[in-house]
Formats: structure tokens, C-alpha cells, sequence
């Protein structure tokens, strides 16, 4: 509890409201979904793990994400991207940038990591077709044999050999 | 990892739910300040929705236009979560030792009820009941001290396989109107009793039909002083519950006496209202003030003047927010003007502790840092994934064994079924 004092002293401070944040996630059920802090000294960038949603395309897999955080976060959106190659059509193939209006115009501040993770989750499977960044993505998922087969070429499952921590950092 | 309080230390869900309603949804600590919008009605503490505010022009919650203008100190909430605050630390350790009793009455009480099957309302070992069963066999002990009449429910020297069918009756009786039954056996609730019972509220020990009149004046009229004090442990423990709760109503009710005072207003002196922001203080138009006028607004503020004249801005902006928030309190948990100002350079050190500690720039450094231990993991990994399928020794669930943490990267995030455990 040494902490408390400098939490008092700094109501709404970032390093508090995420600490609040990984404790939430950590003691709360959500199947399917999780993150951490890259590290123990560096609350600001975290790799969370969404499992696609069971009854959709993506059941079965798993995708690791990046999130980093504003310096004046919660009033502004976190920065996600996927990390593991995400054959979706509104995530660009080959950088995991998102396209999701609450991670930006529509980002308000009582949204969460947990929140935003259960978004990107069922976003997996309904994607907003109507403006894709992978066109080629919006175009195959009425057919979903051949939507599937594009996925699994270009998907990568969590421990493959080559950790995208080795290769990012 | 630092320590932070929030709703899941509590062990039951309704806890969970009282301390989860009185935190700001926007930095997840209980309000401080809180204020409400009026139009949508949503509260949070005036500092979050005041930086929030600076940003957009609609509620974090429900995205309804509003603005500054719009709030409302919420001075009731103000004094709920002041209670709780501090309140919270001895529900949290009286829910926390109901719990190891009951766990430890469940295994007792199970022990003892089943060869009684003949007796199915004290047979039902749910932890709740084990809980309230516990702490009626605690009354039984007592009553059978005291000279009152209903005293003949128990016998002198009850046995351990005649206690649960005794205890289950004054339990009913203890609960009376929440509980009816139609047990033909049971002895009805007598408000002109003699019995004494534990008020619920503060654990004091009242005879039953000053029950209510007890709890009505807040727990301070004991009726009839219990005619002996027992200097059993149960009774130690009963009596130290008593002075919890005693002081939590303490708390909430503005005696400024006792060890648990100094929740007042931080005990600050407040003999000089001067040191204590009673004005609001108006938004600048930053872009058409020159470098002179902007100074001198710090200057009026008594802030330093260091930095440049963006640094000047943020500064100003910030200490607009923490001084109007401030007055969104009641008079007793304003800050001071040295409180605000030590409070806007703690904001400005955290402020500049980040692009250093977000690591962005060094990550050239930090790659050629640790090249060896990268390689190191990777020949791991690799000789790893070529162990499994013997190891296994199914093929069928290799998909399975792909998903298990290993020492490819220490900090994958383990799914969410293991954190739990």
C-alpha cells in the first residue's frame, strides 16, 4: 500500500488507471481475451491475445496484438495493431493497423482495454464491409471456403518460431 | 507491480458491485470531486471530465453534448464515497474473516448435520447458511449466560449432534418477519421477548424488542446493558467488530473525536479560509495572449515561469482544471493553493517521466542490448517445438500444445482461464 500516497496526490494519473485496468482484466472472465504489459517497468506498452469468437471463421485461432498508450491516455485512444497477420477486411494484412471507429474518432474515455479487446473480438466476426482496408478481404467473405484458406495462408499461430518479440524490438 | 485497490478484493459479488458503482468510469478510482452532467446525468470526478472536456464536447458515457457549464458538484456522492472510503478497509477485513468462518463452519457443519438427515432445515450447508449458523451458535453461548426466559431453547450442555436442530431455531427466530415458515416446531418471533440478540448493524447485544429502537438511533441506544460479559474469545471478537462498525458510523456522522478522525478533512487547519480557492477561475484564449500576458497569469496563480511558452499553456490549462475541480468539493476536502500547486508538479514530473520510460527511442539500443538473449530464446524455441510430439506422444492435440506458454517469449500473455487461478 506505499503507493497510496502518491496516488492521492495524483488523482487520474495514466500509471494508476492502467494498473486499475490490468487488475480489472486479470480478476474478470473474459474468455477469449487478454493482455499484459510488455514489461514490469513499462505500463504504457502492452501485447494483449484475442481467440476468434466460437461460431465465426476465425474459431480456433488466436492473434496477438500490440497496444501502446498515449501519454494522456484515457483521453485519447490507445494504439492497437495486430501482430500476428490478420486476413481481415478491416485490418491491413501486412502492418496490423486497425480500422475501427472507436479506436479513433469515436474513442471516448470510459472505454477500456477489456472493452476494446471485446470489440476487436467480435469485430473478427462482423466485419463492417462498407469500408474494408483490405479489399481483397471485403470481397472474398461471401465465399467462405475461399475466405478460409486465404486466412490460414497468411495466418501464423502465437509460437511460431519466430516471436514477433524477437523480431520487433 | 504496485498494489491497487479495486472492487475484486472483495470476496462476494454484491460488495464487488458497491465498490465498482462508486468508482469514476473514466480513471476507475472511487470520485473524487465527482460532479454530474446535467442533461444525461452521468457523474464522474471533476478532474477526469474537466481534461476530458478540454478534448471533446460530449458526455465519455452516453456522448450527449455538454459542457462546463453543464456541471454539477454531486455533493451527496461526494459524502457516500467519502464514508465508503472510509469504511472500505474494515468491511474488506470483516468480509475477508466472515469468509475463512464460514469456510471453516461449512466443513464443521457438514460434519455434524449428516447423520441428522431427519433434520432438512439445518442439513442445508449452503456457505451462507454454514455463516449465519456460526454466528447464532456464537448467540447460543451468550444466552445461555444471560438470565433471559427464551433461554430453554438451548440446554446446558448441548451436543455436538443436538446443536445444529437447537441453533437453526433461533436462527429463525433472529430473522423473523424476512424468513416465515410453516414449521409447525417453530418458536414464533416475540417482539415482547426478553431475548437478547446481536444487532445486526453494529454486533452490540440488544434484547430483541429494543431492536428496532436501537438501530433507529444509529446504533447508540443499547437499551438494556447486557447483564455479563463473557471473556470468551467469540466475545473478544464480537466486541472488536463493534468498534469497526462503530467507527465507520463515526465516520459518516462528523464527530471529529477518536482514532479514526483524522478521515476530517486531511486535519488541516482551516482557521484561514485564504489559503483555500474560492473562485472560479475563467479559460484563457492562449493563441492571442503574448508571452508577457501569459506569464503574468502564472504569476497570478503564483506558478513558475519556467519552460518555454508552450510549457507555460499546459501549465495554466492544467492548473485551471485542478483549481476549478477543487471547488466542485465540499469546503472541508478542498485542496489549498500549496496542495494544488505541489499536486500540478507532481502532474508535470509524471508528465515528463513518459517518452523516457515509453523506451520509443532506444529501441536500436535496447535490439543490439539484448541480441544474445534473443538468440538464445529463439534456439530455445526451437529446440522446443521439435520436443513436443514425443513429449505428447498424441499428435492430435499438437494444436493445442502450440498454444501453451513457452520460453519462446516470457511474456505472452497466458490465457484467461489460467489467470483466473
Amino acid at each position: 500500500m506505499a503507493t497510496t500516497t502518491a496516488a492521492a496526490e495524483a488523482p487520474g494519473s495514466v500509471t494508476k488507471r492502467l494498473s486499475n485496468e490490468l487488475m480489472t482484466l486479470m480478476m474478470s472472465s473474459s474468455p477469449g481475451i487478454s493482455a499484459f504489459p510488455k514489461s514490469d517497468s513499462n505500463l504504457f506498452d502492452w501485447a494483449g491475445t484475442i481467440e476468434g469468437p466460437t461460431g465465426t471463421i476465425y474459431e480456433g485461432l488466436a492473434f496477438r496484438m500490440s497496444i501502446s498508450f498515449p501519454s494522456n491516455y484515457p483521453y485519447a485512444a490507445p494504439t492497437i495493431k495486430f501482430d500476428t497477420p490478420c486476413y481481415h477486411p478491416n485490418v491491413d494484412l501486412a502492418t496490423g493497423a486497425i480500422c475501427l471507429d472507436i479506436l479513433q474518432d469515436k474513442w471516448s474515455a470510459v472505454y477500456s482495454v477489456q472493452t476494446v479487446l471485446l470489440s476487436l473480438q467480435s469485430l473478427l466476426g462482423e466485419p463492417n464491409n462498407a469500408s474494408p482496408l483490405n479489399t481483397d478481404a471485403a470481397n472474398t467473405w461471401s465465399s467462405p471456403k475461399e475466405y478460409k484458406e486465404r486466412l490460414m495462408k497468411n495466418y501464423r499461430p502465437l509460437n511460431d518460431d519466430k516471436p514477433p518479440a524477437g523480431k520487433k524490438i | 507491480m504496485m498494489d491497487v485497490p479495486d472492487p475484486s478484493d472483495f470476496p462476494t459479488p454484491d460488495l464487488r458491485a458497491l465498490d465498482a458503482s462508486l468508482r469514476c468510469t473514466i480513471c476507475g478510482e472511487l470520485y473524487d470531486g465527482p460532479v454530474m452532467l446535467t442533461g444525461c446525468g452521468h457523474c464522474f470526478c471533476s478532474v477526469c471530465v474537466r481534461q476530458h472536456i478540454q478534448r471533446e464536447s460530449d458526455c465519455p458515457s452516453c456522448r450527449m453534448k455538454t459542457s462546463e457549464v453543464a456541471f454539477r458538484p454531486n455533493s451527496v456522492l461526494e459524502e457516500v464515497v467519502g464514508a465508503w472510503k472510509e469504511a472500505r478497509k474494515h468491511v474488506l477485513d470483516m468480509a475477508r474473516v466472515e469468509q475463512t468462518l464460514a469456510a471453516r463452519s461449512h466443513a464443521s457443519v457438514a460434519l455434524q448435520t449428516i447423520p441428522e438427515s431427519s433434520n432438512p432445515p439445518s442439513a442445508s450447508v449452503t456457505p451462507s447458511s454454514a455463516r449465519s449458523l456460526k454466528r447464532k451458535r456464537r448467540n447460543v453461548d451468550y444466552v445461555s449466560d444471560s438470565e433471559s426466559s427464551e433461554v430453554v431453547l438451548v440446554d446446558g450442555s448441548p451436543t455436538p449432534k443436538k446443536r445444529p436442530g437447537k441453533v437453526s431455531k433461533v436462527s429463525r427466530a433472529n430473522r423473523g418477519s424476512e424468513q416465515p415458515s410453516s414449521d409447525p416446531e417453530e418458536i414464533p418471533l416475540d417482539p415482547n421477548s426478553n431475548e437478547i440478540i446481536d444487532c445486526p448493524m453494529c454486533g452490540k447485544r440488544v434484547p430483541l424488542r429494543s431492536i428496532n429502537p436501537h438501530i433507529d438511533s444509529g446504533c447508540k441506544d443499547v437499551g438494556r446493558p447486557p447483564s455479563k460479559i463473557s471473556l470468551s474469545p467469540t466475545k473478544a471478537r464480537n466486541n472488536n467488530a463493534k468498534t469497526q462498525w462503530s467507527s465507520l458510523f463515526g465516520a459518516g456522522g462528523g464527530s471529529s473525536g477518536g482514532p479514526d478522525s483524522k478521515g476530517k478533512g486531511k486535519g488541516k487547519d482551516r482557521s484561514s479560509p485564504s489559503e483555500i480557492p474560492t473562485e472560479r477561475l475563467a479559460n484563457a484564449s492562449y493563441d492571442v495572449l503574448k508571452d508577457k500576458q501569459i506569464k503574468q497569469l502564472l504569476a497570478e496563480q503564483n506558478l513558475p515561469t519556467t519552460g518555454d511558452r508552450k510549457a507555460w499553456i499546459r501549465r495554466h490549462k492544467h492548473y485551471l482544471i485542478i483549481h476549478n475541480a477543487t471547488l466542485d468539493k465540499a469546503m472541508k476536502n478542498r485542496s489549498t493553493f500549496a496542495e494544488l500547486r505541489q499536486e500540478l508538479k507532481h502532474w508535470e514530473d509524471e508528465k515528463a517521466k513518459k517518452p523516457a520510460s515509453a523506451g520509443v527511442s532506444d529501441v536500436v539500443e535496447y535490439t543490439k542490448a539484448n541480441d544474445g538473449e534473443f538468440k538464445r530464446l529463439v534456439q530455445e524455441a526451437r529446440r522446443n517445438t521439435k520436443k513436443p510430439p514425443p513429449k505428447d506422444a498424441s499428435p492430435g492435440i499438437s494444436g493445442q500444445s502450440e498454444k501453451t506458454p513457452s520460453p519462446v517469449a516470457p511474456d505472452i500473455p497466458v490465457k484467461s482461464e489460467d489467470m483466473e487461478t
